[in-house]
């Protein structure tokens, strides 16, 4: 590749934007709660990814760690949303979250 | 050196945690688990012993010498990242009196819906106070981050832990879904505010934008940061879970999240806000940031609770407009600013959970949180009707009760810093807000009761609501013990 | 933080105890207003004795703290004891400290608050035993010895404004103590709503304080007294003269007193006489550093104060109730006190208030103790020759006639009033020249009646014939002596509590003048250009005036009956006026009432019913239907869609603030 540009720190981070808006409109559009939690998932990707350029723009290790944690609390998001997704299902056999706003004004 | 002092609370948090997670194995399935409860109430009643206690060495008057082995210094512990000066007491003491009431609302809770799991849910109770009091300490982004989202995933459990109820399952997963969202909106924030300065700790990270020009990016990751804290203490437009999830989750949750979450919600915004983003490039940005938000919820919270029938639902709109009241004096800041902030939230703790308790005597008596229901509340329990009474006027800010010394200092503050616009839209609101607390209150004390059985309650709710009804008059009449105890706890923000 | 050392170090001074005067009551009263509900809830038993006991040892207990505390400040009077207890209010433009201070002023008066207050704690024992209220009624009581002390002990206005209204509290609590009846439960109200409107100007009075200096400490008052100017002065003073005048009985404000009759006869005794009444007295004396500034002020006060004290004899010349006799004549003693004190001689107008304390609770408990011996019965038409009957209690009752009526030199009120006439008349009015001579002539007049009138109330109730109901007669006995002794304690009190303010004029050492003297200014005038040798002969005209006055009254009720009926006679349409109390009552019910009353159903049925509720409401309840369909609208119960608004949001909050 570099032999048709550079890939700069710069383009790490376009792409991790660009992933943080893919995450975004997945979890807006997306009627299934599995697909919503992966884009949450995908968000939280970009934020690591982001977090891991810097890291490499200031030679700082901390952005790294950052990373680390961010995954372990990925995980327990994660966790506890199929948790409740089972729950849910158990309610009415369906994971379209549409169907679930009986708390409303 | 690792000065465990720092954390002490959180020690006792956990470990009661543990303990009632141990020894719930020793139980029958449906026995009543007594001690997990001592064990939990010990656990709080130690955490906040000892949060006492280092306060006492801190500001060198602890009666017991031997316990303040490091004298008066500030303890810190993990190189720095946790802190535990006097304005991060004040937050843990709200704190941890919020989680005491709520395990005091949830034992009430649980002896009207019955369920298998109490101990996971005392459990789950203090890891998520113990989230939230280390969030309070935090002095660097990561650590600040990792305890909000144990205060917060444990909250998404709490909202859901009736697993057989429709609305609490909704209610969990919307706050789930929205509170990740919300979330990664933050870290996303965090991360540029990382790259730009390339250090996470917050005071470094104040010093090294002291002296950056402003940029559209800089920007950006302020306003993601807000947006994603300002979900955590429902701040409008970011407030749409607030009712939903107030209403479905059970009672003792619905107070947790009320009060204990939006006070560490508050602690993140005063540190980071305060120390990291304190500079002059981004201050007016942010400031206007919460002006907007802190009008919005005003406004929108004090209206939309007017035709509320549900009392959760209306205790959400109203903390709403509650986190509105208190921005105003947030945005002011300084000393004066953050010192109302701090004694309203003391104020709010008692108004707030002396209500939620109140709603749980009584729906553990008659099954349903609507307002209809609550007639002549007061022929039934004189105490409750005078706990809905003196706890809602004071949430709407009426003389002579807290509220109205707690509002009186946030509104000066904005005033003194030049936003009177905001103090006038609060004072205006306060009054809207007026009718639907006294709508309740109408109904508790006037209205005829449809039932005349008496609510009976045990002693230990009948001497909290007592006490709450004290703190609340006390308070309205003689602020000052605790005005002084909120401005060191400011000041020492400043040194 | 409090340490050891602390404790060790510190050797307490008389003033760190100051508190517990006023504490004492107050714990009193929380003991027994504990117990009473308990034993409400028939959680357990209380017996009466019980509730007397800590309500009478509280009182007692207080009374000895302030004797003991007077006599060590007697020692060196010049410096105040001055005790912060607490900061009460702290922000920034606003900051009140919570504390009490005993000067010479306050010293005085507490002491006998406290003392007449005992007194009248034990009486109280007998003549509400067997009532069903008794844990109930010690409560108020003390309540109020609490609210009554911390107004005296305040140094701030706020706080003396705190027991204030505390006073006015418990008096409402205690004239509506049996609420069952109507009436009593109507008087209550009557009293409060003239309070409120005394009140309101007391409010005035604050915030204009306020305004001017910013602050409501009393020293820091006198401090900067220089900011007030003559104009701003004298609108405080009437301000704060309002609020006097409602809470002491004077005209206009004064028609709650006689109604407030209605309440207990020991409650009539310690607050419609002895203390709360005289509150107004003590406020404008307090604040003599503003009211010397203001001479219309004061001569307005004095006008008014003598007038009260006319109009007001001349209603209980015709009174046929023992207790409205005793009333109106409070009415008319204030009016004294008033005159003192309008014409800044804020001594005489103390020194009055003390001697009156004394005989006005003691005429009062005797009367109570004649209402107690004679089953309820209050129309002295229907009594008479009770000497030889209840003859401790007659004999009370005579003593504190002596006092008030002062035919006696050197008892009872004979040196305090007579000290007010001098002084009304000495004192020279910057406004009008002629005004001292007209007051004096006014205030001489009215003891004439005030003797006329007592000794009408002693000889129809003492001497002569019984004219009551048989069965009564029969069952006529003397009050237990938890009753008559208080009654001759205080009456023998009355008899000597003028000895410590003999005027010098005389050879007397004027011992309270002196220790007052130095905390007041501007009380010493020079003496109008009448002689002080004048002095003598003035008293020696009082007290031949207070003998005819006797004489008159009681040849025409004691000898000649057909004297007094030709009198009510020849007089018959003064008679009628004077029965009808000068027809103020009603003269308020079709004027102010009725105004108010119309007022009221204007905004009632135009403002509130036509376009409050026709236009305002339904513009509320179209307000929140709307917006009520709104929130239906976002508040869908939808995750997907408030993910959306947050989304939404934060991009608003980014097009917002990066645009710009």
């Amino acid at each position: 590749m570099d032999i048709l540009f550079p890939i700069t720190p710069t383009h790490y981070l376009a792409l991790s934007a660009i992933l943080f808006g893919i995450g975004t409109a997945g979890v807006l559009s997306r009627k299934n709660i599995f697909v919503s939690l992966m884009s949450l998932e995908l968000m939280l990707n970009a934020v690591n990814l982001s977090f891991i350029t810097f890291a490499r723009i200031h030679g700082d290790l901390t952005g790294q760690v950052i990373v680390l944690f961010v995954v372990a609390v990925a995980a327990a998001e994660a966790c506890v949303g199929l948790a409740i997704v089972i729950a849910l299902f158990r309610l009415k056999e369906n994971v379209n979250v549409d169907l679930f706003n009986e708390l409303k004004d | 050196m690792i000065q465990y002092q720092a954390f002490l609370p959180e020690i006792w948090l956990v470990g009661a945690a543990f303990l009632v997670l141990i020894f719930e194995l020793f139980y029958k399935s449906n026995s009543d688990r007594g001690l997990l409860k001592a064990v939990a109430v010990v656990g709080v009643v130690g955490a906040l012993l000892s949060l006492g206690c280092e306060l006492g060495c801190v500001s060198g008057g602890c009666p017991v010498q031997a316990c303040c082995s490091m004298g008066t210094t500030v303890p810190t512990a993990f190189g720095g990242f946790l802190k535990t000066d006097a304005l991060a007491a004040f937050f843990k003491l709200i704190i941890l009196l919020a989680t005491l009431l709520t395990l005091l609302i949830s034992f009430r809770y649980f002896k009207a819906n019955p369920t298998f799991y109490v101990a996971e849910f005392i459990a789950i109770i203090l890891f998520s106070a113990a989230g939230a009091s280390v969030l309070t300490s935090a002095q660097e982004i990561i650590t600040l981050y990792v305890a909000l989202e144990t205060l917060t995933i444990s909250s998404y459990l709490l909202a859901a832990f009736m697993k057989k109820d429709k609305s609490s399952n909704e209610a969990g997963m919307k706050y789930l879904l929205l509170g990740a969202f919300s979330s990664a909106l933050l870290l996303f924030g965090f991360s540029y505010l990382y790259g730009f300065t390339g250090t996470t700790v917050i005071a470094d990270i104040g010093k090294a934008l002291a002296t950056q020009v402003s940029s559209p990016l800089l920007t950006l990751a302020v306003i993601m940061i807000v947006a994603g804290l300002a979900f955590k203490i429902s701040l409008a437009p970011f407030h749409m879970w607030t009712p939903d999830v107030y209403e479905g989750s059970p009672t003792p949750v619905t107070a947790f999240l009320s009060v204990a979450s939006k006070t560490a919600g508050f602690a993140a915004f005063v540190r980071l806000f305060w120390v990291g983003l304190s500079v002059p490039a981004l201050q007016p940005t942010w400031i206007g940031l919460f002006a907007v938000l802190a009008v919005l919820s005003i406004i929108l919270g004090n209206l939309e609770a007017l035709p509320q029938r549900n009392i959760k639902r209306l205790m959400a709109y109203s903390s709403i407009a509650q986190a509105g009241y208190i921005s105003a004096g947030f945005l002011a800041g300084g000393q004066l600013g953050l010192t109302a902030v701090l004694f309203y939230l003391f104020v709010y703790l008692f108004a707030n959970m002396s209500v939620f308790l109140a709603i749980a005597i009584v729906n553990g008596k008659t099954g349903t949180d609507q307002i209809e229901d609550y007639a002549g509340i007061w022929k039934r329990s004189p105490l409750i009707g005078v706990v809905l009474l003196v706890g809602l006027l004071s949430l709407a800010g009426v003389p002579p009760f807290a509220g109205f010394s707690g509002k009186w200092y946030l509104f000066g503050a904005a005033i003194s810093k030049g936003y009177t616009w905001i103090a006038l839209v609060g004072m205006i609101f306060s009054v809207v807000s007026l009718y639907y607390y006294l709508q309740v209150a109408r109904q508790a004390l006037v209205s005829e009761p449809k039932d005349p059985s008496p609510i009976e309650m045990n002693w230990v709710e009948r001497a909290v609501l007592v006490i709450s009804v004290v703190f609340i008059v006390t308070l309205g009449f003689w602020p000052t013990p605790v005005m002084q105890m909120a401005q060191t706890a400011a000041s020492s923000l400043f040194n | 933080m409090l340490k050891l050392e602390h404790f060790q170090n510190i050797t307490y001074t008389h003033s760190d105890w100051l508190w517990l005067i006023a504490a004492l009551p107050l714990l009193g009263a929380f003991l027994n207003g504990f117990l009473t509900l308990l034993s409400a809830r028939k959680v357990l038993t209380v017996k009466p004795w019980v509730n007397a006991l800590i309500a009478c040892g509280a009182s007692i207990a207080s009374f000895i703290v302030s004797w003991e505390m007077f006599l060590s400040f007697k020692k060196a009077p010049d410096s105040p004891w001055v005790q912060d207890l607490f900061n009460w209010v702290e922000s920034a433009a606003f900051h009140v400290n919570f504390s009490f201070e005993l000067n010479a002023l306050s010293g005085v008066m507490v002491v006998f608050i406290t003392f007449v207050a005992s007194l009248i704690h034990l009486y109280s024992i007998g003549y509400m035993k067997n009532d069903e209220g008794f844990g109930r009624y010690f409560t108020y009581l003390n309540l109020f010895l609490f609210s009554m002390l911390v107004l005296v002990l305040g140094q701030d206005l706020l706080v003396l404004f705190l027991g204030w209204e505390g006073v006015g509290f418990c008096s409402y609590l205690l004239i509506g103590f049996w609420f069952d009846d109507v009436a009593k439960a109507e008087a209550g109200k009557k009293a409060i709503i003239v309070n409120r409107i005394g009140d309101a100007g007391f409010v005035a009075g604050l915030l204009m304080v306020f305004a001017l200096a910013g602050t409501f400490n009393f020293n820091e008052l006198l401090a900067h007294k220089q900011v007030f100017t003559e104009t701003t002065a004298t609108l405080i003073c009437l301000f704060f003269f309002i609020g006097a005048a409602g809470k002491s009985a004077q005209i206009p404000l004064y028609i709650w007193l006689p109604d407030a009759m209605a309440g207990p006869t020991p409650v009539s005794a310690l607050i419609h006489a002895a203390t709360m009444v005289t509150a107004g007295v003590y406020l404008v004396a307090r604040l003599d550093f503003i009211y010397v500034l203001a001479p219309w002020a004061s001569t307005l006060i004095a006008v008014i104060g003598v007038l009260t004290a006319l109009f007001a004899a001349t209603i209980a010349l015709v009174q046929t109730d023992i207790k409205k006799v005793l009333a109106y004549s409070t009415v008319s003693q204030l009016g004294y006190m008033f005159l003192g004190v309008g014409v800044t001689s804020y001594e005489s107008g103390i020194f009055h208030l003390i001697t009156h304390g004394f005989f006005k609770a003691c005429l009062f408990l005797a009367a109570g103790s004649v209402i107690h011996s004679l089953r309820g019965e209050q129309d002295i038409r229907k009594m008479g020759g009770l000497l030889k009957h209840i003859p401790m209690t007659s004999l009370g009752f005579l003593l504190g006639w002596i006092a008030i009526a002062g035919i006696l030199p050197t008892c009872g009120g004979f040196f305090s009033k007579d000290e007010i006439l001098w002084r009304a008349l000495a004192t020279p009015n910057p406004i009008f020249p002629l005004l001292p001579e007209v007051l004096y002539v006014i205030a001489l007049f009215t003891s004439f009646l005030t003797a006329f009138y007592m000794t009408r109330l002693i000889v129809m109730v003492f001497f002569g014939d019984y004219r009551g109901d048989r069965e009564v007669y029969e069952h006529l006995h003397e009050s237990p002596r938890i009753m008559t002794w208080p009654v001759l304690a205080l009456g023998i009190g009355s008899m000597f509590i003028g000895w410590i303010g003999v005027p010098t004029a005389i050879g007397g050492a004027d011992e309270l003048g002196k220790f007052l003297d130095p905390l007041f200014h501007l009380s010493t005038l020079d003496a109008n250009g009448v002689s002080p040798k004048l002095e003598p002969i003035l008293m020696l005209l009082s007290f031949l005036v207070a003998w005819a006055g006797v004489a008159l009254a009681w040849y025409a009720y004691g000898f000649k009956h057909s004297v007094s009926k030709n009198l009510a006679q020849t007089f018959s349409g003064v008679k009628k006026v004077l029965e009808g109390k000068y027809y103020v009552d009603e003269f308020y019910q079709h004027t102010v009432v009725a105004f108010v009353k119309a007022i009221a159903r204007w905004v009632s049925q135009w403002l509130i019913e036509g376009l409050f509720v026709g236009r305002l409401v339904e513009l509320g309840v179209q307000a929140v239907t709307r917006t009520a369909q709104a929130a239906k609208q976002v508040q869908s119960g939808l995750v997907r869609a408030y993910l959306a608004y947050i989304a939404a949001g934060a991009a608003l909050l980014i097009y917002l603030f990066l645009h710009s």
